[in-house]
């Protein structure tokens, strides 16, 4: 290879950072503007994440636990989305709860406005919001015996023990599927204090390789991770938005994260590339005699 | 279960019925004063005993309340809860299994006569005891065996029961819905319906964890120790601030903003909390808008803020530490290509020809990343849970036993 190009090459490793945050948001933000029509597979985890709703009996109740916040909203909140839709959409009842402040709130906000997309659907009669609760362990060891007892009243100070979706779950193993969506390790304590609860869940990407054991020994029904996990729950549950395209709103951050895989992957193509360079040239030039290599100088031309 | 009603395999803590009727009962007027004065009084005296006491005697303090709190739920965790009956039947000549869970279970109120009234309005009534109840089959022929899966009231007898005070059992049962005769002698009971006899003995287990049904209350004190640890570390912050502030030092501003920040929160939260629920169409009270500014407005925004600047760092990280130096590093690599491309339809779409139900199915990219996730993956994090898992569990026997080293428990005693 011509020294030329491998200088090129070299050079390649030291792109500066800026660079790089421009290119991060030109490729994340191009196909939020031009979509990009895509096709997602879905994994076997989302198929039996599917198949463990479809086979909830009418009389039991869901209940999606909603512990996420405005910071890993980008990923949880697809994910809570495509399963509430679904659940909406095959008038499965279902209750909100969480133990992070913000989640019930913003869970609550975004089912009204999914609800707006099948008449009659209302609050009270097809969904409860627990709200928010501290403490997990006790609450949930709780809640395994007594769920309107602990629990006491909804978002809106409703009694429970009258509420009627709620005494469909007296206990949480009444329960027919606890569906958990977080960015943080609160799932472990639900395996932990929620033995005979048939539970499923859903976590941001980064937190994906930790939960596949827990599939696989059949602890979790069901998985999603990360956005990719929203976009393939709506391509299994046949998901159109509101221009009649295929998908929600997984399906609209798919091209966004497929060109940010690609960048990441380029990037990485390329500083290996640079050092590889960087070290053929170091190999093919001798050093010049009369000045030590490895010490660098300044702009003042003085050993630093 | 009926409403009201709860029901737990484990039996109530040791005294936990008086101390609920004798002492964690309302309390009015006077007394509700003078108790709260007391209580206070309590407080202040521990806090002082505690500081007067010397660092020796303070660690020593601390270590045998870890050992008790630990023993507890140890102790928790051990004792059986005796919730299984289990014993054998005589049913016309033929030997039968008798197996019964147990519960407490309280029963339900009797239905209000009149009018509801409001529970706030209700007079305070004391907890009442928790019965033994057990419920349980005699299963007649060994007919899963035979014919599949048994039918109950035909080879399954269903029978119920209630512990007496006396540790008896008053048990009911029926064979075609024809209530059964019993007489006991010992633990033993005698069986006699139209057309038939036969005997049960059982045995129920020794309720002997007495120690659950605290956890519980213990759970609630520790919500509220931590609502004070919450409060101490607020007055460390507004200390900390408020000198950056007032002495108008390098950086005043961000304490400014924080002062705001727990202010405003503090004051509109509380605020709002107070009003009733905002129906559509109705003016917006300052309350609601001023906490929606600070929670939507400012909070929010704030958090999504920063996490999204994750996204930068991960990419220039990417770009800058990710060197290909050994075999092992080409090898991980390789692997994080194949999922990156396999999560993202841009990278399905690379294997998308190959028919998934075909004989080369398996080399699509999808099904590879599958593989890779629930086959290596799943065994590699499993081998980490477990040593992280077995490391926690050292580490909790160190705490338990104050073997650890560190601000609580400065040296090994």
């Amino acid at each position: 290879m011509s020294p030329a190009l491998l200088r090129l090459l070299a050079r390649s490793r030291s792109i500066d950072r800026r660079w790089i945050a421009l290119a991060t948001v030109l490729m994340l933000a191009a196909p939020l503007i031009w979509r990009i029509p895509l096709t997602m597979v879905p994994f076997p985890a989302t198929v039996k994440l599917k198949t463990t709703i479809d086979a909830v009996p009418e009389n039991k109740l869901i209940i999606v636990a909603v512990d996420w916040d405005s910071a890993t909203k980008g990923e949880c909140q697809p994910l809570t989305a495509a399963v509430i839709d679904y659940l909406l959409k095959n008038n499965k009842k279902f209750a909100l709860f969480g133990f992070i402040p913000q989640g019930p709130e913003l869970a609550q906000r975004l089912t009204e406005e999914l609800a707006r997309k099948y008449p009659g659907k209302t609050y009270g009669k097809d969904w409860v919001n627990w709200g928010y609760r501290p403490n997990v362990m006790n609450t949930l060891i709780a809640m395994m015996n007594d769920v309107p007892g602990t629990l006491k009243t909804d978002i809106r100070k409703n009694d429970l023990s009258k509420d009627p979706l709620t005494q469909m779950v007296p206990n949480l193993k009444e329960a027919g599927l606890l569906y958990h969506v977080s960015g943080t390790a609160l799932f472990k304590s639900y395996l932990q204090f929620c033995a005979g609860v048939p539970l499923a869940n859903a976590v941001t990407a980064v937190m994906g390789p930790e939960q596949y054991p827990y599939l696989q020994s059949g602890q979790t029904k069901g998985l999603l991770v990360g956005l990719g996990g929203a976009a393939q729950f709506e391509a299994v549950g046949d998901f159109k938005d509101e221009t009649g395209a295929k998908g929600g709103e997984g399906y609209k951050g798919m091209g966004s994260q497929s060109l940010g895989h690609l960048l990441v992957m380029a990037l990485i193509v390329l500083g290996n590339l640079g050092v590889w360079a960087q070290r053929r040239l170091d190999e093919t030039t001798p050093p010049p005699d009369d000045e030590p290599s490895e010490t660098p100088i300044d702009d003042q031309g003085e050993a630093a | 279960m009926p409403q009201g009603a709860s029901s737990t395999p484990y039996p109530p803590g040791l005294l936990q019925d008086w101390f609920a009727t004798h002492v964690f009962c309302p309390l009015h007027g006077v007394a509700f004063v003078a108790a709260i004065i007391a209580t206070v009084v309590a407080f202040v005296a521990i806090l002082a005993g505690l500081q007067s006491l010397g660092s020796g005697a303070r660690r020593r303090l601390t270590m045998a309340c870890t050992f008790v709190a630990g023993l507890f739920y140890l102790l928790a965790f051990v004792l059986t809860p005796g919730n299984k009956a289990s014993g054998t039947a005589v049913i016309g000549g033929k030997a039968c299994a008798f197996r019964a869970d147990i519960t407490w279970d309280t029963a339900p109120d009797p239905t209000p006569q009149g009018p509801p009234v409001d529970d706030k309005d209700k007079p305070w009534q004391p907890p009442k005891p928790k019965t033994r109840t057990l419920k349980g089959a005699v299963e007649l022929t060994p007919a899963e065996k035979v014919k599949g899966e048994p039918q109950p009231g035909v080879d399954i007898l269903p029978i119920e029961g209630t512990q007496n005070a006396d540790g008896t059992w008053d048990l009911k049962l029926a064979v075609d819905e024809t209530p059964v005769a019993l007489t006991r002698t010992g633990r033993s009971y005698a069986l006699a319906w139209t057309g038939g006899s036969g005997t049960l003995t059982f045995r129920a287990g020794i309720p002997l964890n007495r120690v659950k049904g605290y956890e519980q209350p213990l759970g609630t004190f520790m919500i509220i120790m931590g609502g004070f640890t919450i409060f101490l570390g607020l007055i460390n912050l507004v200390m900390l601030h408020g000198k950056v502030l007032l002495g108008a030092r390098r950086g005043w501003h961000n304490s400014l903003a924080f002062f705001i920040g727990l202010v405003g929160m503090t004051v509109f939260g509380l605020w709002q909390l107070q009003l009733p629920a905002l129906e559509a169409g109705q003016p917006v009270p300052l309350a609601h808008a001023g906490y929606k500014l600070f929670f939507d407005g400012l909070l929010k925004p704030l958090q999504s803020t920063t996490f999204a600047l994750l996204g930068f760092f991960i990419v220039s990280a990417a770009y800058r530490a990710f060197r290909i130096r050994s075999t092992e590093a080409a090898l991980m690599t390789i692997v994080a290509f194949v999922v990156m491309l396999g999560q993202v339809p841009m990278g399905q779409a690379l294997t998308a020809w190959i028919p998934a139900d075909g004989p080369f199915g398996w080399l699509r990219i999808e099904t590879i990343t599958n593989w890779l996730l629930t086959t290596p993956n799943t065994a590699a994090t499993r081998g980490i849970l477990f040593g992280s898992v077995t490391g926690g569990f050292a580490l909790s026997l160190r705490v338990w036993l104050s073997l650890e080293r560190g601000s609580y428990f400065g040296k090994e005693f």
